[in-house]
């Protein structure tokens, strides 16, 4: 079995529910995202660039990768992270995580998440604190890979929510994205969701910083060129001229 | 024991309390609350502190192993100290290591689970070798073994082991393009050479000893009589200057190759690291400037063994090689990794934001650098290694110069 997720840019609208519903779903505290959406080609969110005169604008949600050759698994010195056998997935053991944080600084997509200071729950209006997040602790093979509070000190970030693949279920992302953006399964089952969708489209699949030889498994469609003139910027070049 | 020595317990005892009051605070505020950090900048100057004392203790044992080896008789006490002091400083890298953890209560993993394709596993391993090795070498100086030779050559060669797989800790990490370069290990070597003379030639410089004997003396013949240590004292500037001298020009050199690759891979990332060099251009010319001034000076005054000169340009060398510790972090953690191309298009479009992790801190929950600047508490708790350090060097120094020289204390050491 090989758990993967493809994410379809043209369906992505950059709502960022997504990375909400991660956040609630898994409890993260203040500060944490294990998923964020930008736009591509900008530090900022919702900012269109300019191509060959036009303008584009793609939103490209990123979390971990899950990479079959995973530079943060081999960078931990005390197997804390680690590749499930059975899933393929990269998961974290809190009970083993001593906080040296080489695993994040090996990772190139910057997606593992440093509790710094006491974890905190999120602040509701009014400074309420409420609670969030699967109520319970969630073992794999006896490793604490998720907790709703979450020990001091150690790195987090996605697991494709362990605690309910575990059950057959989709991540909350998936199951909560309104454009149905994303498409989870097991890429080794020819009649899985991921297998059907991928093998059903005639785009080709593709991977971030494939530079770093890590072989995610989160794979990326991309998006049919959409764009349009920039009259702003046709108007100024004209009146410069 | 003597003055000076017990000067140096003095000041590492009140580092170490101080640092120990600064680490505190940060475990009280929850572990390392009170820092700098950021999800982007995930070491600080607890690891720039690492690096620098764990090539103070590398280099100070190469300089001990190579007074060995080179049969130097006349340089034994300066080895003796040399190796004295490389134990210290590596027991105090190995302290910050452990400051800077985040769940200390879980070291236990490192024993039990120890992942053996990592490179900080190799590190931890490597440093607990050298330190068992040291000790046995300053045990066998202690009681003047005919096997100290064999040793201090054991020591000498799991300092090099060190150096190198503190290098390779940093080499492997491709996200870093700063950091992937097969210069990094060679660089660390030359450092720790660097790091270790400018130590033994700033104790030689200061060394009481030498102050009586007057104006420095050529250096002496080998094999000279153990009787005439305190020649040896004077001898010792010079050569050690010019120790330093070399091991600075292969280390600029190192340097500038290092720069010379991030200017021609043109990636992105590259591209990145020299817009964080430019920004931070004063740290990274100090790296530069500082111990190239040093070098001229030990090539000139230093081969004549001045000692005023000396000391001043050990002093250089050092701020250098701490602006070089803290320039290790800067274009690593401030050039992004991740670059995004526009799907379907060969145009890579820019790099992609982290989340910083310190959003109640900064109202910054996404960004692309971090302008990291040490917290006052994590300034403080930096003391704590050096504190180990300096108070771990008067102890063993006392208790070395005890075994080895009883009733001599005064012509037994620099």
């Amino acid at each position: 079995m090989r758990y993967a997720m493809a994410i379809d840019l043209d369906r992505c609208i950059g709502c960022r529910t997504c990375a909400v519903v991660c956040k609630n779903f898994n409890a993260q505290p203040q500060g944490i995202w294990w998923n964020r959406v930008f736009t591509s080609g900008t530090p900022e969110y919702d900012v269109a660039v300019k191509v060959d005169g036009q303008l584009r604008m793609e939103f490209v949600p990123i979390s971990c990768q899950h990479c079959t050759d995973a530079p943060c698994v081999t960078a931990c010195p005390t197997q804390a992270s680690y590749v499930d056998a059975d899933t393929g997935t990269v998961l974290i053991d809190y009970e083993r995580c001593i906080g040296c944080r080489m695993c994040a600084s090996a990772c190139p997509y910057g997606v593992r998440q440093y509790n710094w200071g006491k974890p905190a729950k999120m602040v509701g209006l009014g400074d309420t604190v409420y609670e969030y997040g699967y109520p319970r602790d969630y073992r794999d093979d006896g490793h604490l890979v998720y907790a709703p509070e979450r020990p001091e000190g150690v790195m987090e970030k996605c697991t494709f929510c362990a605690q309910l693949t575990s059950q057959g279920e989709d991540p909350a992302c998936c199951t909560a994205c309104p454009g149905n953006a994303r498409i989870f399964g097991d890429l080794d089952d020819a009649s899985s969701a991921i297998r059907t969708y991928l093998d059903g489209t005639d785009r080709e699949p593709f991977t971030l910083g494939d530079e770093y030889h890590t072989e995610p498994n989160v794979f990326y469609l991309a998006s049919h060129e959409v764009s349009q003139e920039n009259p702003l910027e046709d108007a100024a070049d004209e009146k410069g001229a | 024991m003597e003055k000076s020595t017990r000067i140096v317990g003095i000041v590492g005892a009140v580092l170490l309390v101080a640092g120990a009051v600064g680490w505190g605070i940060q475990l009280s505020g929850g572990l390392l609350a009170h820092s700098g950090m950021t999800n982007i900048f995930l070491w600080g100057v607890m690891i720039a502190m690492f690096a620098f004392l764990v090539g103070f203790g590398a280099g100070s044992q190469l300089v001990a192993s190579a007074i060995w080896l080179t049969g130097r008789e006349d340089l034994r006490p300066l080895a003796r100290t040399a190796a004295t002091w490389g134990l210290a400083c590596v027991a105090g890298a190995g302290v910050a290591i452990l400051a800077d953890l985040g769940a200390l209560r879980n070291i236990l993993a490192m024993i039990v689970g120890l992942n053996l394709r990592s490179p900080l596993a190799w590190d931890m391993i490597a440093m607990t070798a050298f330190i068992v090795l040291a000790v046995i070498e300053l045990v066998a100086m202690a009681r003047q073994s005919p096997r100290t030779q064999l040793w201090a050559v054991l020591a000498g060669v799991a300092a090099v082991a060190l150096q190198v797989v503190e290098g390779l800790l940093f080499s492997t990490q491709n996200a870093h393009s700063w950091w992937a370069t097969p210069i990094m290990p060679v660089d660390f070597l030359a450092v720790a050479f660097v790091s270790g003379s400018a130590l033994m030639l700033l104790i030689a410089c200061m060394s009481g000893r030498l102050r009586k004997e007057g104006a420095a003396e050529a250096p002496r013949a080998d094999h000279a009589a153990p009787a005439e240590e305190g020649a040896g004292a004077a001898g010792a500037v010079s050569w050690l200057a010019r120790f330093c001298a070399w091991a600075i020009a292969a280390h600029l050199v190192l340097a500038l190759a290092d720069l010379a690759l991030v200017v021609a891979e043109g990636t992105p990332q590259a591209g990145g690291v020299l817009d964080v060099l430019s920004a931070y251009a004063p740290l990274y010319a100090s790296e530069l400037v500082l111990p190239a001034v040093a070098m001229a000076i030990l090539f000139s005054a230093g081969r004549k063994g001045s000692r005023p000169w000396c000391a001043a340009a050990a002093v250089l060398t050092m701020a250098g090689i701490l602006a070089h510790r803290m320039m290790l972090l800067y274009p690593a953690y401030n050039a992004p990794s991740l670059y995004l191309q526009l799907s379907g298009t060969p145009y890579t479009t820019g790099p992609y934001p982290i989340s910083t992790g310190r959003y109640l801190d900064w109202d910054a929950t996404f960004g692309l650098a971090t302008a990291y600047v040490p917290a006052p508490a994590e300034l403080l708790a930096t003391l704590l290694p050096v504190g180990v350090a300096l108070l771990a060097a008067a102890v063993l120094t006392w208790m070395v110069r005890r075994a080895a020289c009883p009733g001599a204390h005064a012509n037994c050491d620099l």
